[in-house]
């Protein structure tokens, strides 16, 4: 009898504890404890791509060089561009000596639907917190956000409703001089059990006034898991 | 009898799983031409196996980078080599040992900057090998930095 009793409270506990369901938030930038997919990319892959780029984009001699010589050209269009009668707000001034970054297109050569958002956001994110450059969403590569605000909003002029004084105007929109494109591909290997899945990033920024590269790197991440014997 | 039996059956099996680690031999020039910048650092240890498994050897910190951006390198080494080291990594499974590190970066007001080179990142440091951990400070105003790492099964 207390047999019966003690076996039932042990199932009542294991039905109970199997049935429950967590849920709780981690930190999103821990890669150590992010689940991780078997045959697709995962979030931690994502931040372990981007923190690796981001270290080598700011450390790299060739990018800082071309930095250095950008300031030197820009403060020098600057003064031209201000003797020839142009205005210019007191933020342009300021931030004129930093190059105007867009997010071109990631080639995804992987078969899998990837959102290279989830790179560029971050890369571009690290430039322009770091101070090196500025940024546009106004022109943007094919599956980068693009954000036709900027431009729209000087249609308001036609609104009678809005001062037309606070609309901004035309023609102070800048181009952009630096893009930053690549490409991703993925390669899988399978030798009985194991599983091998490997993805290739190639990133570049390219000076879009020479069509030069200024910075370039590439790093592969792979990941192995091993089948059940009985197949999961 | 017995007793001989099976000491010499555990002794047999430790030297074989002793024997079964590749551990890494290194070679490299005796004289060094680079001038590294290396800092005094102050260690703050809760963990008395990873201190003793991969011994922390040098920090090489400097700002000469092109941009004036802060650049931190740790070397460390997996020192789990020697006859019980290996027998007993290989007994739990930990050659190449897994370790998690994660740098975070502080301003010239002290204040943590959030940036995605503070990430919990793993890597795997087979024993008597070297290994680099690396950062670059997100902004020129970060001037200090927190290094953290601990094991990871």
């Amino acid at each position: 009898m207390k047999t019966s009793y003690f076996l039932s409270a042990i199932c009542a506990a294991a039905l109970l504890t199997g049935c429950a369901t967590e849920s709780g938030y981690v930190d999103s930038s821990d890669t150590t404890i992010a689940v991780k997919n078997k045959d697709r990319m995962s979030s931690s892959d994502w931040v372990v791509i981007c923190n690796e780029m981001a270290n080598r984009m700011m450390a790299d001699p060739n990018f800082s060089e071309y930095l250095q010589a950008y300031k030197i050209d820009a403060q020098k269009d600057l003064e031209s561009l201000t003797a020839a009668g142009e205005k210019f707000s007191t933020l342009e001034k300021i931030r004129f000596s930093r190059p105007l970054l867009m997010l071109s297109e990631i080639k995804n050569n992987t078969g899998e639907h990837i959102d290279t958002k989830l790179m560029t956001e971050r890369l571009s994110s690290a430039l322009f917190n770091s101070q090196k450059v500025r940024v546009t969403n106004i022109v943007a590569g094919a599956g980068q956000h693009q954000d036709n605000t900027a431009a729209e909003i000087r249609d308001l002029k036609q609104d009678s409703n809005f001062r037309k004084s606070s609309v901004a105007k035309k023609k102070r929109i800048n181009a952009p001089t630096l893009a930053l494109q690549g490409v991703i591909v993925k390669q899988t290997a399978q030798s009985g059990r194991s599983n091998e899945l490997s993805y290739f990033f190639s990133l570049t920024l390219t000076d879009l006034v020479s069509g030069e590269g200024v910075w370039k790197s590439t790093k592969e991440i792979k990941r192995q898991h091993k089948q059940g014997v009985f197949g999961w | 009898m017995k007793r001989k039996t099976i000491g010499f059956a555990a002794c047999a099996l430790l030297f074989l799983l002793a024997g079964c680690q590749d551990t890494v031999n290194t070679i490299e020039n005796q004289e060094k031409h680079a001038t590294p910048s290396f800092i005094q650092d102050k260690r703050y240890i809760t963990d008395s196996f990873l201190r003793d498994r991969l011994r922390l050897i040098s920090v090489n910190a400097t700002d000469r980078t092109p941009d004036g951006h802060m650049k931190v390198q740790i070397t460390a080494r997996n020192v789990r080599v020697g006859f019980f080291s290996e027998a007993w990594s290989g007994l739990t499974g930990e050659n190449p040992y897994k370790v998690a590190y994660k740098f975070t970066w502080l301003d010239e007001n002290g204040m943590k900057v959030e940036s995605i080179n503070s990430a919990w990142l793993s890597t795997w440091v087979k024993p008597g090998e070297t290994v680099f951990f690396t950062s670059v400070a997100p902004h020129i105003r970060c001037k200090d930095f927190i290094f953290n790492v601990k094991e990871q099964d």
